[in-house]
């Protein structure tokens, strides 16, 4: 139930900056720059077509009623409803954040179990280096790298676009390089203090598999870290791997919303404020379910 | 427990050996083939694949629903490669003595790609879409019934060819304003009572779209029952790459045999494909003209001989060359050379009176400004390089310009509040008419005059613009036009720099593909082999 106050905080922030921030969206609804520079009289009649001559307060609350009702108005700048662009734009999105996740999941959870298991040896250390090296390149480094050497050079990919599950490989890579090393130093160091605890010594002595040990006992009670990550990882691609999209020409949500904010497209700016806040609050959920599953004690606490 | 692990395992290694052989089985993409060309291959004629840099395709939430570079739809009139009103659904037309009715006799035998014939019952519904709309949003030009036929009056059929438009004044440019943008054609079975597109539109051009997807792509296909000659491509696609960097590495991977729009490829850019024997290019002049505006409202730039220092003080050749790979020509005076009443004036550069100048002005001291740059055309233009140029130019002056990357609302706000003192940026023809050029820029109590922070006065200026909307022929518009282009050159309303070029790359493995001032001949394009 503390979901609506958030939602509803979000909206009003991003109403009241799109109302603050420079710049008329009834201008940037009719300007086509350096060719087609609006009147005065076409820029009032934009203003009341929009909706815009009413008072703030009546405009918020007349947002927030639609909203609610599942309508999230039409576009200033292209008059098209803002539900049909986020219906088009969603699955493009989640077409990468969705696999984004299982690879990073999977690849920075196994990496980190890995050399948390073998903190002193060759392999703990190449993926301490691999980890860090991928913390420290950022995203659309290696989406440029992607581009011209698998893409351009050896042409094994398309360098851009969507369509085809091909078309995946290189922003799936992208977008998952940098959350794969945060997951995988989560990860390692989660489990180096699972080892150390006295219940894993005691599993141990009691002649019980090491296998066992850590599959049952210490990834579990590792993964709380590198699953809370990944929620936010995964709320965060989902709004803003505008870069990645960019660069792949991926017409995602991100895309969506560096136009909405450049030419004041206020329902817009507030649809993507509500569709983001939303995924947060339910990775948020997610954490919480996953957790309480991996953990009896956060289980028993909810009860 | 136990057996859950264990599934969780086993599904680690499928999906990684899964992973593995995704990517081993993903062949190498043939050269010479875009991935949808490749996938093409097989039929008889692969489409053509070309990228743009935005959405030229932008569909019904757009008033023209396309660019007219796609040619899908036609106007009445249409341009010649010199901006000049040319025969396009209109055969001809004639002005009425006062200037108040035009006629225009409709070409025969047109139909649009739903069947339906092109007459005088299709225009005037066009026209009533043109009310019913009013203002139109569009990312191209943006529609308005009252600045493309001021004084509208009304239509009228006088025969199912041939139309009559009413204007309530004298309106001897008419067919100025009307050319491309200003008279799209479009089947009145495409459009609701409200203007509104209700599908994918049928046009009457070379092209007509059947399918696209916002954002990503739009596919053309030859229009078979075209009233001209046929286009050559019997299937286009127009993909939308936003970023340059992979527009440029689509082009060598292959998967795009061009590029069209203003500003898609950095000439930098293009100038590495051109490194590479696949690739050749085409140059048009366009219909851009980038300039410096200076904040006239204020000290020091309200003084002439300040704005006439800088306009000597920058080298425009050097721009041109340095940044713009040597395509576009220096400009002189604020209206764009693709215009027909444009005159060719000196461009000087002679620093050494510019000092002098300067220095007549400042004094001993030095000015501290800013310089506002919009952030939006930095991606299009090479408008980091060129203002750092600029400011370069500037200091020498004894002006020291601080830049500020600005996006559009921040840029707007600063101009309009008179809070820069210098600024870059762009300027389109709306058509080949330059009387709203002038009018915008020199006239004292003009809108984007006030709105820029120009602070630009000129009685004489003021006075021509007045004579130029009362002048019934073209001729004594002309003269006027000429006379206005004088005046900004020698008064400098704005310091323009250069006429823009489209330099656009193609593969050779495409031929017939030229740049025009407004868009390419997509019509001509084909395979070389075929």
């Amino acid at each position: 139930m503390q979901t609506v106050p958030i939602l509803i905080g979000l909206s009003l922030a991003a109403f009241l900056l799109g109302h603050i921030a420079p710049g008329d969206p009834a201008y940037f609804a009719l300007v086509v720059e350096g060719f087609t520079e609006p009147t005065h009289a076409e820029i009032e009649a934009m203003r009341i077509r929009l909706g815009l001559d009413r008072p703030p307060a009546e405009q918020y609350l007349q947002w927030v009623v639609r909203a609610a009702h599942g309508d999230l108005g039409r576009s200033f700048r292209t008059g098209a409803r803002i539900s049909d662009e986020i219906a088009g734009r969603l699955p493009v999105t989640l077409s990468i954040a969705l696999p984004a996740l299982v690879v990073t999941a999977v690849v920075g959870i196994g990496l980190g179990t890995l050399a948390g298991r073998h903190p002193d040896s060759i392999v703990g250390a190449v993926i301490e280096a691999i980890s860090g090296a991928l913390i420290a390149t950022p995203g659309f480094l290696i989406a440029i790298l992607l581009v011209t050497q698998v893409g351009e050079r050896v042409s094994w990919l398309p360098v851009a676009g969507i369509g085809r599950s091909v078309h995946l490989f290189l922003p799936v890579l992208s977008v998952s390089a940098g959350a794969v090393g945060v997951t995988a130093r989560l990860m390692r160091s989660a489990v180096l203090e699972e080892q150390s605890k006295r219940y894993v010594t005691y599993a141990h002595s009691r002649g019980t598999l090491p296998a066992r040990v850590l599959w049952s006992h210490i990834v579990p009670n590792s993964l709380p870290a590198a699953v809370t990550f990944l929620a936010n990882a995964f709320a965060g691609i989902i709004g803003g791997a505008v870069i990645i999209e960019s660069i792949f020409a991926i017409p995602g949500l991100g895309s969506f919303a560096v136009q909405a904010v450049l030419n004041r497209d206020l329902p817009a700016i507030q649809a993507f404020v509500l569709i983001t806040g939303i995924a947060y609050v339910a990775a948020q959920f997610c954490v919480d379910m996953t957790l309480s599953v991996l953990d009896p004690r956060i289980r028993e606490a909810s009860t | 427990m136990t057996a859950k692990k264990r599934n969780a395992a086993n599904r680690l290694v499928r999906l990684l050996v899964l992973g593995t052989l995704l990517l081993a089985s993903v062949a190498r993409v043939p050269a010479g083939g875009s991935v949808e060309g490749a996938a093409a291959a097989s039929v008889p004629e692969p489409e053509i694949v070309l990228a743009s840099g935005r959405d030229i395709v932008p569909g019904p939430s757009d008033f023209f629903f396309a660019s007219s570079i796609v040619r899908v739809w036609e106007p009445l009139v249409a341009v010649d490669e010199s901006w000049a009103p040319v025969p396009g659904l209109a055969e001809s037309w004639e002005m009425s003595a006062d200037g108040t009715e035009w006629t225009f006799h409709l070409r025969r035998n047109v139909i649009f790609h739903d069947g339906s014939v092109f007459d005088a019952d299709a225009v005037l519904a066009n026209f009533s879409r043109y009310e019913a709309v009013g203002t139109g949003r569009s990312r191209f030009y943006g529609f308005s019934l009252s600045r493309f036929y001021p004084g509208f009056a009304g239509i009228e059929k006088v025969d199912d060819y041939t139309v009559r438009i009413l204007f309530d004044r004298a309106s001897p440019t008419v067919p100025f304003s009307m050319t491309s943008f200003g008279s799209a054609m479009w089947s009145p079975a495409s459009f609701d009572e409200d203007g509104a597109f209700t599908g994918i539109p049928a046009g009457t051009g070379p092209f007509r779209v059947v399918e696209r997807v916002d954002d990503q792509y739009a596919v053309l296909e030859r229009s078979d029952d075209y009233w001209g000659a046929p286009a050559k491509a019997s299937r286009v696609r127009i993909r939308v790459i936003p970023d340059a960097n992979t527009r440029a590495s689509a082009f060598r991977a292959e998967e795009i045999m061009a590029v069209l729009d203003i500003g898609v490829l950095p000439p930098v850019l293009a100038q590495q494909l051109l490194e590479d024997d696949r690739f050749a290019s085409t140059v048009a002049a366009n219909s851009i003209i980038h300039y410096l505006s200076l904040n006239a409202t204020e000290y020091p730039f309200s003084d002439v001989r300040m704005r006439r220092a800088v306009s000597l003080a920058v080298d425009r050749r050097l721009i041109a060359d340095a940044f713009y790979a040597g395509v576009p020509a220096p400009a002189s005076h604020i209206l764009n050379h693709a215009s027909p009443f444009h005159i060719d004036l000196p461009v000087d550069h002679d620093p050494e009176t510019a000092r002098v100048l300067a220095h007549e002005v400042l004094g001993d001291q030095r000015f501290q400004t800013t310089f506002v740059v919009p952030a939006a055309f930095v991606e299009r233009f090479p408008y980091k390089e060129q203002a750092e140029y600029v400011q370069s130019v500037l200091a020498d002056l004894g002006i020291d310009a601080e830049i500020r990357l600005l996006e559009w609302g921040a840029f707007r706000e600063a101009q309009r509040n008179g809070e820069y003192g210098i600024g870059m940026q762009i300027q389109g023809l709306p058509n080949g008419e330059p009387w709203s050029i002038f009018s915008s820029f020199m006239r004292t109590d003009s809108g984007q005059n006030r709105a820029y922070s120009l602070g630009f006065s000129d009685p004489e200026a003021d006075r021509l613009i007045a004579q130029a909307e009362q002048a019934l022929d073209m001729e004594t518009r002309g003269n006027i036009y000429r006379e206005l282009q004088r005046i900004s050159a020698r008064e400098l309303p704005v310091v323009p720099l250069i006429n823009d070029a489209n330099l656009l790359v193609h593969n050779r493995r495409i031929e017939g593909y030229e740049a025009r001032v407004y868009g390419v001949t997509i019509e001509t394009m084909h395979w070389a082999d075929r």
